[in-house]
């Protein structure tokens, strides 16, 4: 259980999003302070274990496939070599044994720079047993230099961390109940009400909350390879209006692997960059013919693209125009109005389109993932006739017809190239491609993606395949007049992107997750998860929903189980 | 203080010969100039820059009038004579004609007031003088050097005595007689040793002066030119009553120089301070100077502070994390073009980068029109920064938008450095200038590759400085 818990925290983590949990009714999380980064709890442990045993999830972590990653991982989540305590102070059977029902698991700030762990677990009916684990680990903690592990047993609760402080905050909280806990704070509890809106009253086995730029920072320590400008652009852009997100988790239910159902929560106005999460409800839930039926997953979304591209504009004038105002619309007007420029009125491209935003993507072991976002137009010429003049005199773009379209594709990387050269200024679009075709404005990560799209013969269409009219049933009783996309994923739950991009995160220190001092024993290495591939075997087709609410985005998505 | 002063005007000379127009230069968007045709160059070795420098000017910075007092003993023929004196002297220069180096003759006047007692055989004397110097010495700088000749000087000394006291009984008249009698003899012995001294230091300082000054100049510029092949050759030094005048070839070997020399092309200057510049020696300058250097704003902005004297303000990174940098094209990286009252400047860079982040190659061109009015030089750019790609293949090519990105985003960076007008209200000098030797701009001429400006001094001492007149 430890270790698929783990897991499900390195992969959120690997997304941006992360671990943590939530929900209103578990009363360990008033024992957590409201400052919290990350928070993970199970209203019943032992439920939660048999739930997830029963999935595919918990199959394919079983999977011989993954054995040099669970080596790797076993190894690296010990709190010693010779103990099987994990870095959390127990061992994955103590705390089946001695868990009453709930569980917390939260990660805490510690002065300016540190953080610590709060593992916290009601043993009411296991106090006996918890004493046991408190003595041996006190006595571990006097014993062994390095991974001290603190630890209280106070009114039913056992508490472990690895910051003395920590613990006794949480003591005190449990004797003398605040306002200010983590379950007592604005974010929490409107991500755990609109979640637990969502997802009904059948009972849940796992609820998460997390503070995604606090997470963020936390993640670039333990893991350099992770390490990037773009968050700390994003959040000085305004992006810092997205404060928290959480939800809830169900397993092995009757009809799924996993029902999920997550809020966003953006309370306040968007400004600068944040306008480029400018989205309109979804009117119709039609996908066109021409989408492959092989595709992994399709994403619609009805995402306004002349309010976006002001919100790009702050986005520009941040990264690239020492944060001068009002340069991205200077570069839209040269654009536009230099005589020798391609003379293109981008905001008015951008009124051309009639409809949401879609997003197909297609991951294979040798290419990685592909994906291609179409967005439909209501002059197709006009769109053509603005990428040749974009892009004709263009040394780095070439002009490849497919029938009758042309495809411009940007060359990829040279391979004689200067790896210490600085990047060319803005996005990489290195093999890139775009096109205007069948009233639709085509923008691919891979020319051959779209070649293969737009090349005849069409292959089976996507709206005839079995398995998306039963996704489309189940999204579409779902939807709500607030839903601004939908998603459909044939394939493995639409995973393999984040899978892959799990794998490329390469070493992650655990230790320095849960807030310990750098170490190589505790180095987890993600590049030894085994190729994507194997996630069909396991994981079966999903669907998903995104409500925009006036505080936030809701989410919801199933998992469906895996057919053998 | 004379050696460091003439380094202080020498070295401005030079920054002046070497850079002339700093970063005043550009081109336009739209072509409202016409770039005239090229010239038909030839390999030759004429001079591309010419310096003149009046003899107003370097007085106005040199000359001195000071006044000293001080408590004197000497012994002449036997007898000590103690008291104060008060000197009044004038330091100044004039030039003289030369055709083949800059003849100058330094001249210092001095005017020794001074009251004295001696006392001889029982008989005190007190008395005041007036001692008259004027001595000269003249250096020739020609090409290979120094020419310094001896230091002249005349003096004459009259005195007055004016009491004389005799502490004894007899022979008073005697005494008296014979204080009077000396007095002759005493004030040529006073001259003739003034005449000595006044050599022997003005030889002396003019000596160390030189010394220091060469020791000065060549770890200041010499050095560091010759390290980067950016030494001009010195081709002609000459001076006439009025002026010295500097003639340079900014141009190594491999290196173009002009077509046509400076009196064919442009009538002589008249100012105080004249430059006549051949865009060859720009270019030249700049080109042993960045080309295939990648240099980053505060990088370019030491580079042109140490070769030029220049500290541009609008290359001061404002920002650490975004610095610029640009990576200079090999061949012609920076160039000018004088032609009609405009001024083009030319960029090639192979790429520039902004922080992490690379922005590709591009030729940049403005153009200014440079006037001067109201004392003041004026520029105006002539329409936008003209960018376009290094690798453009028709001239008439639009751009892709790509590029039109990069060229929106270095068309507001570069306007920093090359804003749509600017204003000097004086030409740039070395720190602690004299306000006596200010100068303001007078002409302007940018015609047939050679930019031609004169400045004058702004007091009203236009008439040749005076031996006698108080400064």
């Amino acid at each position: 259980m430890r270790f698929c818990v783990s897991l499900l925290c390195a992969v959120t983590a690997s997304w941006g999003l992360s671990a943590a949990a939530l929900s209103r009714e578990l009363a360990l999380a008033s024992l957590v302070p409201d400052n919290a980064i990350a928070c993970l709890t199970t209203p019943d442990l032992a439920q939660l274990d048999s739930q997830w045993t029963a999935t595919g999830f918990y199959r394919l972590w079983q999977d011989d496939a993954l054995r040099n990653f669970q080596t790797s991982f076993h190894q690296a989540s010990r709190l010693s070599p010779d103990v099987e305590q994990s870095l959390l102070g127990v061992s994955r059977q103590q705390l089946l044994e001695v868990a009453s029902g709930e569980v917390c698991l939260a990660l805490i700030p510690v002065g300016e720079r540190d953080t610590g762990f709060l593992l916290l677990v009601d043993v009411s009916r296991h106090k006996a047993e918890a004493a046991q684990i408190e003595a041996e680990l006190r006595l571990r903690s006097s014993t062994t230099a390095g991974m001290v592990r603190n630890c209280f047993l106070e009114e039913g609760v056992l508490g472990i961390t690895n910051r003395k402080e920590l613990a006794g905050e949480a003591l005190e909280r449990l004797k003398n109940p605040s306002d200010e806990s983590l379950l007592a704070s604005s974010a929490y509890q409107i991500v755990a009400e609109q979640s637990h809106a969502a997802a009904g009253s059948a009972p849940v086995q796992l609820n998460w909350f997390i503070d995604p730029w606090a997470f963020q920072k936390l993640l670039t320590r333990a893991s350099p390879a992770s390490a990037s400008n773009s968050w700390n652009q994003l959040a000085a852009a305004g992006f810092q209006v997205i404060r928290a997100a959480g939800g809830m988790m169900r397993f092995a239910t009757t009809e799924h692997d996993m029902e999920h159902h997550w809020f966003i929560y953006a309370p306040g106005e968007r400004e600068k960059a944040a306008r480029l999460l400018d989205f309109k409800p979804l009117d119709a839930w039609e996908l066109p013919a021409w989408i492959p039926a092989n595709v992994d997953s399709v994403v619609e979304v009805h995402w306004n693209l002349a309010g976006a591209l002001t919100g790009y504009g702050s986005l520009f004038d941040a990264a690239y125009a020492e944060g001068i105002e009002g340069t991205f619309e200077a570069v839209l007007d040269d654009i536009y109005q230099e005589p020798d420029g391609p003379q293109v009125d981008i905001p008015a491209l951008t009124k051309l389109q009639t409809g949401p935003v879609l997003c197909l993507s297609k991951t294979s072991a040798d290419r990685g993932t592909a994906i291609v976002y179409a967005v439909k137009v209501n002059d197709e010429p006009q769109i053509a006739n603005a990428l040749q003049r974009m892009f004709e005199t263009d040394e780095g773009v070439h002009r490849k017809s497919i029938g009758k379209f042309d495809i411009w594709v940007f060359a990829g990387t040279s391979a004689d190239e200067d790896e210490s050269d600085a990047p060319t200024m803005g996005p990489d679009l290195a093999g890139y491609a775009l096109c205007a075709a069948q009233d639709y404005l085509y923008v691919s990560t891979s020319a051959t993606a779209l070649e293969k799209l737009l090349s005849e013969p069409m292959p089976p269409e996507l709206i005839e395949d079995k398995m998306f009219l039963a996704l489309q049933t189940q999204a579409v009783a779902q939807r709500t007049m607030d839903s601004i996309g939908w998603r459909v994923t044939p394939l493995a739950a639409g995973l393999r992107p984040l899978y892959q991009d799990l794998r490329a995160t390469g070493i992650v220190d655990l230790g320095q997750v849960l807030g310990d001092a750098s170490s190589d024993a505790r180095q987890v290495d993600f590049s030894l998860l085994p190729a994507g591939e194997v996630l069909p075997k396991f994981i079966g087709a999903g669907w998903g929903l995104v409500d925009q609410l006036e505080d936030g985005w809701l989410m919801r998505g199933s998992v469906l189980k895996h057919v053998e | 203080m004379w050696s460091k002063t003439l380094s202080r005007i020498l070295i401005t000379i030079c920054c002046w010969l070497l850079v002339a127009i700093p970063h005043s230069t550009v081109t336009a968007g739209e072509p409202v100039y016409e770039t005239p045709p090229k010239l038909d160059f030839e390999s030759y070795s004429l001079p591309n820059l010419h310096v003149g420098i009046s003899t107003n000017l370097i007085n106005a910075v040199l000359a001195s009038n000071t006044r000293t007092r001080a408590p004197f003993r000497e012994n002449i023929s036997g007898t000590t004579y103690r008291g104060t004196s008060t000197t009044d002297a004038q330091f100044s220069l004039r030039t003289e004609p030369d055709d083949d180096g800059i003849a100058i003759t330094l001249l210092w006047n001095a005017t020794i007031a001074s009251r004295s007692y001696s006392t001889t055989q029982r008989t005190d004397v007190s008395s005041r003088s007036t001692t008259r110097i004027t001595a000269s010495k003249k250096l020739i700088r020609q090409v290979d050097g120094w020419q310094v000749e001896p230091a002249q000087a005349s003096t004459t000394s009259r005195s007055q005595i004016t009491g004389v006291t005799v502490r004894r009984l007899f022979g008073r008249r005697v005494a008296r007689r014979r204080a009077y009698q000396q007095r002759t003899a005493v004030d040529r012995s006073i001259a003739h040793r003034a005449a000595l001294r006044t050599r022997s230091e003005f030889d002396r300082t003019i000596d160390v002066m030189l010394a220091s000054w060469e020791t000065d100049f060549d770890r200041r510029v010499r050095q560091p030119l010759t390290e980067r092949d950016l030494l001009p050759t010195v081709a002609q030094l000459q001076s006439t009553d009025e002026s010295v005048e500097l003639a340079f070839l900014q141009a190594h070997d491999e290196q173009y120089g002009t077509a046509t020399g400076l009196v064919e092309s442009v009538p002589p200057s008249a100012g105080d301070f004249s430059v006549s510049l051949h865009q060859s020696a720009f270019n030249n300058f700049t080109t042993n100077l960045l080309a295939g250097e990648r240099l980053s704003e505060d990088q370019l902005a030491a580079q042109l502070s140490k070769h030029l004297g220049l500290k541009p303000l609008e290359l001061l990174p404002s920002d650490s994390e975004k610095l610029w940098s640009i990576d200079f094209y090999e061949e012609n990286p920076l160039r000018v073009e004088f032609h009609n009252g405009i001024v083009i400047v030319t960029l090639l860079a192979r790429g520039f980068q902004i922080g992490d982040q690379a922005i590709p190659g591009a030729r940049l061109r403005v153009a200014y029109q440079l006037s001067v009015a109201d004392s003041q030089l004026v520029g105006q750019r002539q329409g936008r920064i003209e960018i376009v790609p290094l690798t453009t293949g028709q001239e008439n090519d639009n751009v892709g938008v790509r590029f039109q990105v990069f060229r929106s985003m270095l068309r507001r960076r570069f306007e920093r450095l090359f804003p749509s007008e600017f204003t000097w209200s004086q030409p740039p000098v070395p720190q602690n200038w004299p306000p006596s030797a200010k100068l303001h701009f007078s002409k302007l001429q940018a015609n047939d590759e050679w930019l031609i400006l004169d400045c004058r001094l702004s007091s009203s001492r236009t008439e040749k400085f005076s031996l006698n007149g108080t400064n």
